[in-house]
């Protein structure tokens, strides 16, 4: 299992992220993608998850669908265009960030260093 | 194989989310629906495994503080989504076809009252304040009476505003009788407009909430 205070930094871009490439999801498939594609070593917590969620929506950059499914309500998320916007300046920053630590933790430089 | 919940499990998680403080059907859908996919999921792996067994497994991966900080974030959110909102309608007044007809009322008014004895005036502007009050409190009275029969956060969050900024300085400022009149009646003027635009963004969220949980309305 990653380590969650390295990966909590990285909820948000994630969300947009999965959601950019799904098209909508809800709550539980977030969950579940993440630890599909990452074979198990990562695991949003729902407590973390919903939160953000709420938060993202509240700033538009999620959309809410409400669909009946089985014999219960389920709300689907989208992005909004200001989110698809906002996705592409935190991937920018995400890729700065670990260009970033890769320069830090470089063996070669740690050698020169 | 494909496991379902029937709707008396569902029935039983609803209850359950309400045992754990969350009041509003709103967030309480959004977490059934989780519990309910995670259950369902569980029961498909291990067709022998106990629904209360599976939902104490499910409802242990929320962590140690359960449900109560998705609450919080919810209604934080919530609260500024519907500040947003009343911002909103408080903007469509000064929109171009609407701040034509404000201004004329609001000039023509003062204009009306200026030739009128001070004290009359006074009064008029007393009468019309408890007028428009008393209406916007009697058709928020009425659309209360519309309410869902299980509580909606989005929405009384955006009932709470109808009452934002203030009321009681608002009785004091407008009986205040060391303020020039014209003050007091413009400051009136710019309050029952945030009154207003409460009331119409309250409006919008009652229809929005009935397309969005009639469950909640039945």
């Amino acid at each position: 299992m990653a380590d969650a205070q390295l990966f909590k930094g990285a909820l948000i871009p994630i969300i947009l992220k999965l959601l950019q490439n799904q098209d909508k999801m809800y709550g539980y498939e977030i969950t579940r993608k993440v630890k599909e594609i990452t074979s198990g070593k990562m695991n949003i917590t729902e407590g973390a998850l919903y939160p953000a969620l709420h938060k993202l929506e509240g700033e538009g950059l999620l959309r809410v669908t409400l669909v009946m499914e089985s014999n219960r309500q389920r709300k689907y998320y989208s992005l909004t265009p200001n989110g698809k916007k906002s996705l592409r300046y935190k991937l920018e920053d995400m890729q700065a960030f670990l260009e970033q630590m890769k320069q830090i933790f470089n063996p070669a430089i740690n050698l020169a260093g | 194989m494909k496991i379902t919940l029937t709707p008396g499990q569902v029935e039983f998680l609803f209850d359950f989310v309400r045992r754990k403080y969350v009041r509003y059907y709103d967030v309480q859908s959004e977490l059934v629906d989780h519990l309910a996919t995670a259950i369902e999921e569980r029961l498909e792996k291990d067709t022998n495994a106990d629904f209360h067994v599976a939902l104490a497994l499910v409802y242990s991966e929320f962590g140690l503080f359960g449900f109560s900080r998705i609450v919080q974030e919810r209604e934080t959110q919530t609260q500024k989504s519907s500040r947003k909102m009343l911002w909103q309608q408080a903007l469509k007044f000064f929109s171009w076809p609407v701040i034509i007809s404000t201004l004329t009322l609001t000039v023509g008014g003062w204009l009306i009252l200026s030739t009128l004895e001070p004290v009359l005036s006074k009064n008029m502007i007393y009468f019309t304040w408890v007028i428009l009050m008393g209406w916007i409190y009697y058709r928020a009275h009425i659309l209360y009476k519309q309410r869902p029969s299980k509580p909606l956060l989005a929405l009384e969050t955006s009932r709470a505003n109808i009452f934002f900024p203030f009321f009681y300085p608002e009785v004091m400022f407008v009986f205040s009788t060391h303020l020039h009149l014209g003050w007091i009646y413009f400051f009136l003027v710019i309050i029952m407009m945030i009154r207003l635009a409460a009331f119409n963004s309250w409006r919008n969220m009652m229809n929005t909430s009935r397309l969005r949980y009639p469950a909640a309305f039945s």
